[in-house]
């Protein structure tokens, strides 16, 4: 099941704080209906307010896509052969994969699009690190002990976060 | 400075909170005493789940100067909580440029101290300084917007935190940063873009002189802002992601970044594959697949109304500081349990009694540990190791709390 890798995300969301690709992930995970009463008794009062903010953030894309097909219909295509339309053009083909790879990405600008990338990469660093630990203790201990040392997973990442 | 021995879970008291790098692995010990319930740790039993927060305040110093895959050296056995708290402050200041500085600096020169210390740090030091202090002079905006924004977040994120101890941290942080933004000042290279940086408070504007031979307009002098802004990050990405400081080109980092992070996801994702596919342990760089074998009995069928019934009556005894912390055992314990509703009234029973005395000491957390011995012995593994590992885990988070 996808058990641990959303208590791991959850963790991780959590012990992040309020960063935009964290709301992100919180209403990525609760669109799947089974995951929504987990997050809200984790949550709490917070799963509500969490869950708010993502739309707003629509609206001003669209807004945007909005304004720039008007723009360019009016303008029509000057030069489009220029090299630094050429570099411009494959910048922005990677900011929308980059838009898609991190949670919440979609309605962000380019700077703040880095930014969260940079966040969320150091908490997906965190995240491969701890569970690999994780692991390696993991399996110390079953060798080491007969009894199995069986933890409740998710609070055991949220300790480590 | 004082050896990193077993003293270290022993310092975390309330007044120091210094988080200490440990040359030592202890964080697996740390974690054997998570798991076993009857493992000598020399340490406290409570003691070492503090340990283990401060894990991840070096951890993610490590990873922030030196992302590779390579083991990190930090088993931050000795930090006290509050280290996780300085983790969360930290990362939360780490979209400046400076953060890769302020880390080491840490909230304490102790901090700096030992992270020149020691190898890992004092190698990766070097390259993070020097691209620091290109950058900081262009993003002196940055550091007291970022400042003031994440104190804020901080005590949001974790309402089981003490508030004390992280308003003491965080005006000890700032005056760290403000001190070592101001030597950066000093010793970093004259570029034209300079900004008072006095009280640390937000600062509308960014105070960009304009170079020789270039345009004075606003248009551009704000254009030029933005854009050093977004080559500042991309330099920060360029670090984060490693290999990538060797590519120039915009289009090309992203690329890295972008496959960077795929792998990262792939990896955490993998690790998630259903359990019964760790039978076959011939792909061995699956984290998830290994985790799901190690731990096969997670399973969150009937949590709905598992969890329906469990957060009725318990959710009015825990206060909003213990909320926190409870509803994630109970949901995980309860997706622990396979189907074991009969089950139910011995742990909820455990929980009250937890409840009722949240002041118990490490000394609860071992009766509880002995009192149910028969339990493992009794019944199958997944349904049973679960009761003593819920009450060891209730009483951790009462240590926290109370912590």
């Amino acid at each position: 099941m996808h058990a641990i890798k959303l208590s791991a995300d959850v963790a991780m969301a959590v012990a992040r704080g309020n960063r935009r690709w964290t709301h992100g992930l919180i209403a990525d995970l609760s669109k799947k209906e089974d995951n929504k009463s987990f997050l809200k008794c984790i949550l709490g009062k917070q799963y509500e307010r969490l869950n708010m903010p993502c739309y707003s953030s629509w609206k001003i894309q669209r807004c945007k896509t909005i304004l720039r097909r008007s723009f360019r219909e009016r303008f029509g295509k000057h030069k489009p052969a220029r090299a630094c339309s050429l570099a411009r053009s494959m910048v922005k083909k990677r900011a929308q994969v980059l838009k898609r790879l991190v949670p919440g990405g979609e309605a962000m600008d380019g700077y703040s699009l880095l930014d969260e990338t940079m966040d969320y990469v150091v908490c997906l660093h965190a995240q491969v690190d701890l569970m690999r630990q994780l692991l390696r203790a993991f399996e110390a201990s079953k060798l080491r002990s007969v009894r199995h040392p069986i933890i409740p997973f998710f609070v055991l990442l949220l300790h480590m976060f | 400075m004082e050896p990193r021995g077993s003293s270290g879970v022993g310092s975390g008291n309330s007044g120091t909170y210094t988080p200490e790098i440990a040359k030592s692995l202890r964080f697996e010990e740390e974690i054997q005493s998570l798991i076993d319930p009857s493992f000598d740790a020399s340490s406290a039993a409570g003691g070492s789940f503090t340990a283990l927060l401060g894990l991840p305040a070096n951890q993610a110093v490590e990873l922030l100067h030196h992302p590779g895959p390579g083991e990190p050296p930090a088993s931050a056995a000795s930090s006290s909580p509050t280290a996780g708290d300085l983790w969360r402050l930290r990362l939360g200041e780490h979209h400046a440029a400076t953060d890769t500085l302020r880390l080491p600096f840490g909230c304490s020169s102790t901090f700096e101290e030992r992270a020149a210390r020691f190898s890992v740090f004092a190698t990766d030091d070097s390259p993070a300084s020097s691209s620091g202090g290109g950058l900081s002079p262009g993003l002196k905006a940055e550091p007291p917007d970022s400042d003031s924004q994440p104190t804020l977040p901080a005590p949001v994120g974790k309402p089981r935190r003490p508030s004390k101890r992280k308003e003491c941290e965080k005006s000890k942080a700032k005056a760290v940063a403000k001190k070592s933004k101001s030597a950066e000042e000093n010793t970093s290279a004259a570029k034209p873009a300079a900004e008072e940086n006095t009280s640390g408070d937000k600062l509308p504007y960014v105070h960009v002189r304009a170079r020789r031979g270039q345009a004075t307009d606003s248009h551009s002098l704000a254009e030029r802002a933005r854009r050093e802004k977004i080559n500042a990050r991309m330099k920060l990405l360029q670090e984060l992601v490693p290999g990538c400081s060797k590519i120039t080109g915009t289009a090309l980092v992203l690329d890295e970044i972008i496959n960077h992070v795929q792998s990262l996801q792939r990896q955490v994702e993998v690790r998630h594959l259903p359990h019964h596919y760790h039978h076959s342990l011939s792909l061995n760089n699956f984290l998830s697949m290994k985790l799901a074998a190690v731990n096969p009995r997670i399973d969150f069928s009937g949590l709905d109304h598992i969890l329906s019934a469990e957060c009725g009556p318990l959710a009015v005894d825990s206060g909003c500081g213990g909320g926190a912390s409870d509803p994630t055992m109970w949901a995980s314990d309860t997706a622990a349990s396979t189907g074991g509703i009969r089950r139910m009234p011995a742990p909820p029973q455990i929980w009250h009694l937890d409840l009722v005395h949240p002041q118990q000491s490490s000394t609860v957390w071992e009766n509880n540990g002995a009192a149910h011995p028969h339990f493992l012995l009794s019944t199958a593994t997944s349904l049973v190791g679960y009761d003593p590992a819920s009450s060891v885990i209730l009483n951790s988070n009462q240590l926290k709390t109370e912590l």
